[in-house]
């Protein structure tokens, strides 16, 4: 019953996991980032602010084929000979901006949720600055951000799938082939769907053993 | 050891470059039996057949690779790939941006039908109906141009999807290419459906499916319709095309 191209489509989970990793990588770098952004000068804090009510506004799918296509297309105009930005890079580059985006919004939320007066309590036991953002803003930080970015990855995972659009062999790239060769498109994307869900299974799973840990 | 690792690198990077094929051909392979994707990751089809022939007569090596339709012309156009193949149509538009090799193979178009409800080929035998065809092709303006407003069009991204929608009802008839037909209808799952019509208009298909290369690259596109010439005389184009149509 599995033939080759079920094979393909369980192989192919590979390249879905590593772009959504990759770009849960960056994309959480780039959120933390931008959330600090927001409470910094004016100067810095608007721009970033606008980037963000952009990246949000704009279907995913617009921002990938602008990554894909544009950057391509940009660089060998400027370059004056073809360079091409790989449909793996282009990916992680949309997705992680996709997902900092939102996910700025998530640490925005949490650092709010932290009340004034331990930040106040811990300089008036002599803590560094250092030592307060350490001891006291990042683990409460991530506590409460940690259900929102979970929920965010979720999403990332599942939406990594526009990738097939840009010819990426992802989970959905290679049961379209299937699909196409073969006449048969249910088997082939039941199955795929069969592995999105053991993915989001695990990645929820996982993701409340985290929870737990972090846990007051 | 640093040594033996930089010398690995530096013997993998030449082998890599010495396996690079003196040509690169791209098409989307989503459309058997004129190009698709074996389980074994292999590119078959008429296409491919077709290309390999090509570059046997150019003494070339060719790479073929898959990439999505849309980005194809634009990639062809920034030096990514030399040329394109698959259902690459002559048509106006495409002219406009890219070259074409000489045709290599002249559309013949179908209707598929449920055997329940067969249909007369005419303006009155499809009055009313719901024809499912792909968008943005020249079979889509070919229905629109010769049945008008007398037929409800229903276009697809695909022709798969178009087929699972005449399976659920919703289309009476699909406008496809003979040989995908020919292909599906060989599926058990469709035995409740045949064909209809052989249509061949070259003044509404236009010319045929051709090679598209880059615009003034004209060593490589004389030696591509030498190539197709050839083929043409000494037959191998219609052995190929006996081979996957039939």
């Amino acid at each position: 019953m599995l033939d080759g191209y079920y094979l393909n489509i369980l192989a192919a989970s590979k390249v879905t996991v590593s772009i959504a990793l990759a770009a849960l990588a960056v994309g959480l770098v780039l959120s933390l980032l931008f959330a600090l952004a927001e409470f910094g000068p004016k100067w810095i804090a608007l721009p970033i602010k606008g980037w963000g009510i952009l990246i949000r506004g704009l279907p995913e799918i617009f921002v990938l084929f602008v990554c894909y296509y544009g950057i391509t297309l940009l660089l060998t105009q400027t370059m004056k000979h073809f360079v091409d930005v790989s449909a793996f890079q282009s990916g992680v580059i949309a997705l992680s901006l996709i997902f900092s985006a939102y996910a700025a919004q998530i640490f925005i939320a949490a650092f709010h949720a932290i009340p004034k007066d331990e930040l106040l309590a811990g300089k008036a036991l002599g803590l560094s600055s250092f030592s307060v953002i350490f001891s006291i803003v990042l683990p409460q930080l991530f506590r409460h951000a940690l259900p929102g970015l979970i929920n965010l990855w979720l999403v990332l995972l599942k939406d990594s799938s526009i990738v097939s659009l840009i010819g990426l062999h992802d989970i959905m790239n290679s049961a379209h082939l299937a699909a196409s060769e073969t006449f048969q498109p249910f088997n082939y994307y039941v199955f795929a769907g069969a592995i999105y869900l053991v993915l989001t299974y695990v990645s929820t799973f996982l993701g409340n053993k985290i929870e737990k840990r972090f846990a007051l | 050891m640093k040594k033996t690792l930089l010398s690995l690198l530096l013997v993998g990077g030449i082998s890599q470059a010495a396996m690079a094929a003196d040509l690169t051909f791209a098409t989307e392979a989503t459309y058997p039996p004129f190009v698709s994707m074996t389980a074994d990751q292999e590119m078959v089809g008429f296409g491919p057949d077709v290309v390999q022939a090509v570059c046997k007569q150019m003494h070339k090596t060719c790479d073929m690779v898959n990439a999505p339709w849309d980005s194809l012309i634009p990639s062809l156009k920034m030096g990514k790939y030399n040329a394109l193949f698959g259902g690459m149509a002559i048509t106006k538009a495409r002219q406009a941006v890219v070259d074409f090799s000489l045709p290599y193979y002249q559309n013949a178009i179908t209707f598929v039908v449920n055997k329940k409800n067969p249909l007369t080929i005419s303006t009155t035998g499809l009055k009313g109906k719901v024809i499912g065809v792909q968008g943005g092709t020249t079979f889509q303006q070919y229905l629109q141009t010769v049945y008008g407003n007398s037929v409800t069009l229903k276009t697809y991204a695909s022709n798969m999807t178009a087929l699972l929608d005449l399976k659920s009802g919703r289309v009476n008839a699909v406008f496809i290419d003979k040989p995908v037909a020919v292909a599906w209808l060989k599926k058990p799952d469709n035995q409740d459906y045949t064909s209809e019509g052989n249509i061949v208009d070259p003044s509404l298909f236009g010319p045929g499916n051709a090679i598209a290369i880059n615009k003034g690259n004209t060593a490589l596109k004389a030696a591509i319709d030498k190539a197709i010439t050839t083929l043409k005389k000494n037959g191998t184009l219609k052995k190929l095309q006996q081979k996957w149509f039939k």
